[in-house]
């Protein structure tokens, strides 16, 4: 594959899977416009609001549907024209596949035989322990909690040892404990060098499973890359800190002096300030609170955030 | 002056006002479900069964009381005499149709969706118990099943009344009889239709598979048990007394001093009063089950 | 404290052998509550019996200083309830079904209707309002569903996962609207999975597990803590040392100093150390442990 990392951040440097130019549309409806992005090791996040194309992105990723125009190659191979490459990718839908009675090995061996997996059992057991789900392996799905079908759904997409991962909206449902363990569960796959890739609304636990992620609104490819440098790229947007000091305005006019800041709000015990330098405000800001004796209590970024830099994304498409 | 302004504050005004109790919750529950079974306020396409149901229900009283009117012209009605070409039991022989299968479509409409869309959680936090959740249902049903019992009969009275040789004023008072056996013949209706439909309601799942099974349950039972007793098989004088949709028949008969011909229940020798019992029973019966059903789920 | 709007005495409720809640006593005061627990450990229960849909086994249980358990009934005038899934009349618009609702909770036929009006603009439905719900997609359905639980203006609302399904403009603006609704005079008990969620609105926190309650009280008593945390530009090593001859007590992970200085002012203290060092800061402020570090302490097993 031609080395791509010195390309946009959209790209990866050795990428499992790598969309070029894909369009698709419904009718009139064009769900995907013209996408060149690429995945690799480790964990990316797709974020977008509802109707962006992410669901439609991730059908052409597993092949479940082909774009319209441009292409889907997974591992090197387009998916459409070799149906084996299906086997490389798991997938845990939203969805859930409702199968009560059975335990939840079955379902995992029973998944995995449907896949042609030549030894079915062997491959649930490993896709069990990986998932830490052993000691509820044999216990009806039917019973299971939120959490714990999750879990069933990664294994089951586990079972075939794909080397990409795609895990739509993971955490619906799923109580603080269980996500914590799935959170770290995902990282881990990447970490292990598979290719994961989570759709998710709840942008904080985004942050937490990766920096790298694929922002889509209305379609098209919003922004790319890691977290802090997307928000770095959106220059014309000065950072804001919120700054809690004992003598808001003796600092703030003091800051004002100094030209490091764009500009300053007094807000009760603190204040907020717009700077495009954080980095730089950051360093001065110790010294100067001493030369005034003044007592600093916080120095907090608001918009640094995932949340904060998707919201920018979107604001800027109304 | 002109250097006034003003800016309202359009934000959040709490409401200081009265809080009326259950009494005024289950009234604006009873409007709700007739406009639920008569699709008013919803989707066109929900209109149309009831609308056509009322149609039918309509006209063949206006077709009694004109064709009464047309041949008054000639032969004056006597006072207590009806229409030569039918009179209010006859009526009731005609609408029963309508109003089971209004009861049919109704019934799991006023039920099922509460539970399937997850709306029953709204009424657990409003100031109504489970038994008054059901008595606004269970009333919507009652009020629209009235109606159209008693409306077009109503028209009917108050048109063989304006025909009647004796003139309107005394043949209203005449005729006061007929008032008293319409509306115990209407009510025996209501319940011997109703109930089964809300039992029914209270347990199924989707709406239209319940408006099956319960014109099956009605239909096919008492064509069954009707078979039976025709046929003479033995047992037959059981299964009359599961002829679900002919006991309120029986009863009306009896009301009216009226003889309907292949009725189950009578052709097996039973007495009027027997399907008059079992119409309550299966009332009853409806009532216990429907409120212990509800108490578990709200 | 001011009269607690929630006040349980030994409350115990079990479904035949299944014991969902054990000995809760909790007296709760008026502001915006979080719940929360592992699934299974009994917030649904609670809430419910909150309502006064459950009656609980033993116990006392009132809410807004009424005994729920001998009868709910004039409390629910004053309550709101946003369930967990859907609890909309699909085939009816939002605008019918808000006025409805009104009703419902007692309120006259022309308040209801003004109340309605004002309620589904404040939780941002317009022209769709007209619509027939059906056709919702889940943000507009999760904001037809707050504007039944508040139409009525009760004194407090109970909010079960407010955010699911939302997506993040959806979830932002769900926050937003949750954490507006004490300035109108609305106590609000929010259970949600999203412990970020319940650290962005809520002043009270509820903690359950296994039936049991392992927290009741301020959501700054549980995370305040003394250390310091300054996460720093440069080599925090430098710092560290600085901060340890000085006195202090410090730890650091990755380029995160924590500093504890029981001796002193903490906080003045880091700003001298850093002015000394010139090396910048990153981020400074009183470490808080978050919701989900005390739930994980726990050692919490879900009952699964």
């Amino acid at each position: 594959m031609i080395d791509t990392a010195a390309q946009s951040p959209a790209f990866v440097a050795g990428p499992t899977v790598v969309v070029t130019n894909a369009s698709k549309w419904f009718g009139q409806k064009v769900a995907v416009s013209d996408i060149s992005c690429s995945f690799g090791p480790g964990v990316t996040g797709l974020l977008g609001p509802n109707g962006a194309g992410k669901t439609t992105l991730l059908r052409m990723l597993t092949g479940l549907i082909g774009p319209s125009e441009g292409s889907v190659s997974v591992l090197d191979s387009d998916l459409r024209e070799d149906p084996s490459g299906y086997r490389q990718v798991g997938l845990v839908p939203e969805e859930d596949a409702v199968y009560g009675g059975m335990t939840a090995r079955q379902f995992i061996a029973y998944g995995s035989k449907l896949s042609g997996n030549p030894d079915p059992g062997a491959a649930a057991q490993r896709a069990l322990a990986e998932v830490e789900m052993l000691d509820a392996a044999d216990r009806q799905i039917g019973g299971f909690s939120k959490g714990m079908r999750q879990r069933t759904k990664v294994a089951a997409a586990l079972a075939n040892d794909p080397s990409i991962l795609i895990l739509d909206e993971p955490l619906n449902g799923t109580d603080p404990v269980q996500r914590a363990k799935l959170i770290g569960l995902f990282r881990q796959l990447g970490a292990t060098g598979r290719t994961v890739i989570v759709s998710s609304h709840v942008l904080q636990e985004v942050e937490r499973m990766t920096d790298r992620v694929l922002a889509m609104v209305d379609g098209k490819l919003a922004a790319a890359g890691d977290i802090s440098a997307i928000r770095k790229a959106m220059t014309d947007i000065p950072y804001r800190v919120f700054i809690e000091v004992d003598d808001p305005r003796k600092l703030g006019s003091a800051l004002v002096g100094e030209d490091v800041i764009d500009g300053i709000t007094i807000d009760g015990g603190g204040l907020h300030a717009e700077a495009h330098d954080l980095a730089q405000l950051g360093t001065l800001l110790p010294r100067l609170s001493r030369d005034l004796d003044v007592r600093l209590t916080t120095f907090r970024p608001e918009d640094e955030s995932l949340e904060s830099v998707f919201r920018y994304l979107v604001r800027g498409r109304k | 002056m002109s250097d006034r302004g003003v800016v309202f504050d359009l934000g959040y005004v709490p409401y200081e006002g009265p809080r009326l109790g259950t009494a005024a919750a289950v009234r604006a529950e009873v409007r709700d479900g007739i406009r639920r079974v008569l699709g008013l306020r919803r989707k066109a396409r929900k209109k149309i069964l009831p609308w056509m149901l009322v149609g039918i229900a309509l006209i063949p009283a206006i077709v009694f009381v004109g064709l009464a009117f047309l041949l008054s012209s000639f032969d004056p009605l006597g006072a207590g005499e009806d229409s030569p070409f039918g009179g209010h039991v006859d009526f009731f022989g005609l609408i029963g149709n309508v109003v089971l299968l209004f009861a049919a479509l109704a019934g799991p409409e006023l039920l099922v969706p509460d539970r399937t869309e997850g709306v029953l959680a709204v009424y657990s936090s409003r100031p109504m118990r489970p038994r008054d959740y059901l008595l606004g249902r269970t009333g919507a049903l009652a009020i629209v099943l009235a109606g159209f019992l008693l409306v077009p009969q109503f028209l009917m009275y108050l048109g063989f009344a304006a025909l009647d040789d004796a003139g309107f004023l005394r043949a209203l008072a005449e005729r006061s009889d007929d008032l008293v056996q319409i509306v115990l013949s209407s009510g025996v209706y209501m319940l011997a239709y109703g109930a089964p439909a809300i039992l029914i309601a209270t347990f199924a799942r989707r709406t239209a598979p319940a408006t099956g099974v319960y014109l099956a349950l009605m239909l096919v039972l008492s064509g069954f048990a009707q078979g039976m007793v025709e046929g003479d098989v033995t047992g037959a004088r059981f299964a009359a007394l599961g002829a679900l949709a002919q006991h309120p028949v029986v009863v009306t008969d009896w009301i009216f001093d009226h003889s309907t011909f292949g009725l189950a229940p009578v052709d097996a020798g039973w007495d009027p009063w027997v399907s008059l019992a079992i119409i309550l029973l299966v009332t009853a019966v409806t009532a216990v089950v429907t409120i212990r059903r509800y108490r578990s789920l709200m | 404290m001011t009269a607690p709007i929630i006040s349980t005495k030994g409350m115990s409720h079990a479904y035949g052998d299944i014991v969902a809640l054990h000995d809760v006593t909790i007296d709760v005061p008026p502001g915006s509550i979080g719940l929360v627990g592992a699934n299974g450990a009994g917030k649904t229960t609670l809430i419910k019996i909150l309502l006064g849909i459950l009656e609980p086994t033993v116990g006392s249980v009132d809410v807004l200083s009424v005994d729920v358990v001998k009868d709910p009934i004039p409390m629910r005038s004053n309550v709101g309830y946003m369930p967990e899934g859907s609890c909309l009349p699909l085939s009816q618009t939002a605008a019918d079904f808000t006025v409805y609702a009104a009703e419902l909770a007692g309120l006259p036929r022309r308040a209801s209707r003004q109340r309605a009006s004002d309620v589904l603009t404040l939780v941002g439905l317009h022209e769709e309002r007209f619509r027939y719900m059906g056709e919702f997609s889940t943000g507009m359905k999760q904001r037809a569903m707050l504007a039944q639980a508040i139409v009525h203006d009760p004194s407090l609302v109970f909010l079960d996962e407010p955010t699911a399904g939302l997506d993040p403009e959806g979830r932002e603006e769900m926050l937003e609207l949750v954490g507006r609704l004490g300035s109108f005079g609305i106590n609000v008990l929010t259970s949600s999975h999203v412990l970020t969620d319940i650290e962005r609105t809520c002043d009270w926190v509820i903690m359950l597990d296994g039936g049991r309650v392992l927290r009741n009280g301020p959501l700054a008593g549980l995370t305040d803590t003394s250390t310091v945390e300054v996460e720093v530009l440069g080599d925090p090593v430098v710092v560290a040392e600085a901060l340890t001859r000085a006195g202090a007590t410090v730890e650091t992970d990755h380029q995160t100093v924590f500093v504890e200085y029981p001796a002193g002012d903490t906080f003045v203290l880091v700003r001298d150390v850093l002015a000394d060092t010139g090396i910048g800061m990153r981020r400074l402020g009183a470490r808080s442990t978050s919701l989900e570090d005390i739930f994980l302490a726990q050692d919490l097993e879900p009952p699964s």
